[in-house]
């Protein structure tokens, strides 16, 4: 069922209100609930946070009468995401927490990959998802290795442990990580809403892993966070480089508010536990005030019908749910893949003396943390120490 | 029973609780190379190279005592070969642990709060005299160290170190949803190394001539000798409730 945004209005933005008991509740059972239920806390709590920098940046560059109604919409979108990302339990480590972040990029990068119609754009996450692929192989070796313990206690079963296109080869100098931009003119909303998502993602996984990085005592993980980061960070290059710059920021407004709707619609449509279905519900009704009170001062700012950028039904939700398939298909046919400018070759392809070749030879010249971390690793159920102790009893006997 | 008892239900963090994509998770993994040859070896050799890495810095050092008295007192130990600093940080560390078990124990009042049957252990009084002890505890640590010219203000690196190990403790005491045994259980987890740390401070206070520090320190090491035995029986009574068994601590 998809959603009309001509008749939803939502609830209007000055009866959006929250107090901190309604804003602090009890998080979900890192034990219990379904991890893809974790997923849509990690992603929604991204997307809000992409909202609040791109609110953030808008207000510093235009004015237009709009700094305060934009400061009205960002108070509202602070506390939807504490709302949101306090659902975390505290009993999940930084660590676990960083598997259920990768989890959600090569999840939902699949997702949007798999129903996205423009090929480049399609290309550009199946690119992106071998990379993410890789460091949730990484990050299990290091929760083994560091914490001793198995990286499906969080992945519960849906998403494959094992290396993706290796993280010391992502490491693009910046002329190969800027992608050619969809047209605003042409591009198809699901492609739009696929670009501000996939972001939203990736940005607060750059910022996660810059943020947690240095609480890691072990320089292992310090290396290894550092490393990564370092990609996220090229991931949030690439992603945001998709979008056409020549959207004016009004229009750009518009279509993060349609991309808040379209993602807690899509979480609403899925979600199993009945306490947070009605959390997506509740900030269904808050995106759809908030994307009608945008469409006010757009046709205020650009003198156009708002019906110009947005589509009068939103896109069908794309699925939460395992890739396990299509990302063996992906990871078989573009492992050998990189960049080169805005395109996509085999490595072969690549001469020994590009400026990305040497631009990683220069970073791995000490070697590179996540080969280190992850050398001989294989997921083994319960952790490698399985294997371990059962050499050691056959020793015995 | 206890309120959040341990009980049967979903947990969907084993493989069994997917058995067909478990089954090709581990095919999938089975199948794939890893790309850097070795094992854990390759980890550890990092860690050796940090850890031996020229211009390597300890956590943080010790103040100097800022009295004249103090400064005798050390110097005077100093001559005579010893190295008063391990002391110092030792007391800052026992400092800095009491001053947090009290706050311990006022995590698990609250948690007693609603939580607790009728009949179950721990009394109230209780555990509001333990916190109090360890109150005193961290008083007469307080003045020690101002007895003897140092700053009981100071976080000296033994002190910061507790913090960090007792950090989970906090956690799993102040989280809304564990249970009163659960609870215990981190709590016997300070308790162990309360005793200890006081044992060790009293030889310690003892070796280095300190005699008068050993003999105020040994009410505070009955005290934790006390908290460390109820401890052990609030956790025994619990998980004997709750299992319906009858099991005896040490």
């Amino acid at each position: 069922m998809a959603l009309d945004l001509t008749k939803e209005h939502g609830v209007p933005l000055e009866k959006q209100l929250f107090d901190w008991h309604d804003m602090v509740r009890t998080p979900i059972s890192k034990l219990d609930n379904d991890a893809f239920t974790r997923v849509r806390i990690i992603l929604m709590n991204g997307i809000e946070n992409e909202q609040f920098v791109f609110l953030h940046s808008a207000a510093r560059q235009h004015d237009s009468g709009v700094r305060v109604p934009l400061a009205r919409v960002r108070r509202v979108e602070q506390h939807q995401q504490t709302l949101v990302n306090w659902l975390l339990p505290a009993d999940q480590s930084v660590l676990e927490t960083t598997l259920a972040y990768e989890q959600v990029a090569v999840e939902v990068t699949a997702a949007l990959a798999e129903q996205e119609p423009d090929p480049y754009v399609k290309q550009v996450l199946e690119f992106g998802l071998l990379e993410d692929f890789d460091h949730l192989y990484r990050y299990s070796a290091l929760i083994d290795r560091l914490e001793g313990k198995d990286p499906n206690n969080i992945l519960q079963s849906y998403t494959d442990v094992r290396p993706g296109r290796p993280t010391a080869e992502e490491h693009r100098a910046p002329i190969d990580d800027v992608r050619d931009h969809y047209d605003a003119k042409t591009a198809s909303p699901i492609t739009k809403m696929n670009v501000l998502t996939i972001l939203a993602g990736e940005q607060q996984t750059r910022n996660y892993y810059a943020t947690v990085g240095p609480l890691y005592a072990d320089p292992m993980a310090r290396q290894v966070y550092a490393e990564i980061s370092s990609i996220e960070e090229q991931h949030v290059t690439q992603y945001e480089s998709l979008a056409d710059p020549n959207e004016s920021w009004a229009e750009k407004w518009l279509l993060h508010e349609a991309n808040e709707v379209y993602n807690y619609f899509t979480c609403l449509q899925q979600e199993g536990d009945a306490r947070i279905k009605k959390i997506w519900e509740r900030f269904l009704d808050y995106e759809l005030g908030h994307l009608h009170f945008a469409m006010e001062h757009f046709k205020r700012i650009e003198n156009r019908d708002p019906a110009e950028i947005l589509p009068q039904t939103l896109p069908e939700p794309f699925k939460y749910t395992s890739h396990r398939d299509y990302v063996t298909r992906v990871l078989q046919a573009q492992v050998d893949l990189n960049a080169q400018g805005t395109q996509f070759v085999h490595k072969s392809q690549i001469p020994a003396g590009a400026e990305s070749v040497r631009y990683r030879e220069q970073l791995n010249s000490k070697g590179s943390p996540t080969e280190t971390v992850a050398a001989g690793y294989r997921w083994t159920p319960g952790t490698e120490l399985v294997d371990r102790a059962a050499s050691m009893q056959a020793g015995h006997a | 029973m206890a309120k959040n008892p341990t009980q049967m239900g979903t947990n969907r963090t084993g493989i069994a609780t997917s058995p067909i994509d478990s089954k090709a998770m581990i095919d999938s993994a089975k199948s794939a190379a890893p790309t850097s040859q070795g094992d854990e070896s390759n980890f550890a050799n990092l860690r050796t190279e940090y850890i031996n890495r020229a211009g390597q810095k300890p956590v943080g050092a010790i103040p100097p005592p800022t009295s004249l008295k103090g400064a005798a007192q050390a110097v005077g130990t100093l001559i005579t070969g010893k190295r008063p600093q391990v002391l110092i940080d030792m007391l800052g560390e026992r400092l800095a642990f009491e001053r947090m078990g009290s706050r311990i124990y006022e995590a698990l009042l609250a948690k007693m709060n609603g939580t607790l049957p009728p009949g179950r252990s721990p009394n109230r009084q209780e555990v509001e005299e333990f916190r109090d002890q360890e109150v005193r505890h961290f008083q007469l640590l307080k003045q020690t160290m101002e007895n003897m010219g140092l700053d009981p203000t100071v976080e000296t690196p033994s002190a910061d170190l507790s913090g960090v190990e007792s950090a989970g403790l906090l956690q799993v005491l102040s989280d809304p949803r564990t249970n009163i045994e659960q609870c215990l259980h981190a709590l016997l987890v300070a308790e162990l190394a309360d005793y200890d740390g006081w044992e060790t401070l009293i030889q310690l206070t003892d070796a280095l001539g300190q005699t008068g520090l050993s003999n105020a320190f040994g009410e505070a090491l009955r005290d934790e000798e006390n908290h460390l035995r109820a401890v052990r029986r609030w956790y025994a009574d619990n998980i004997s409730a709750e299992a319906g068994v009858q099991l005896q601590m040490p």
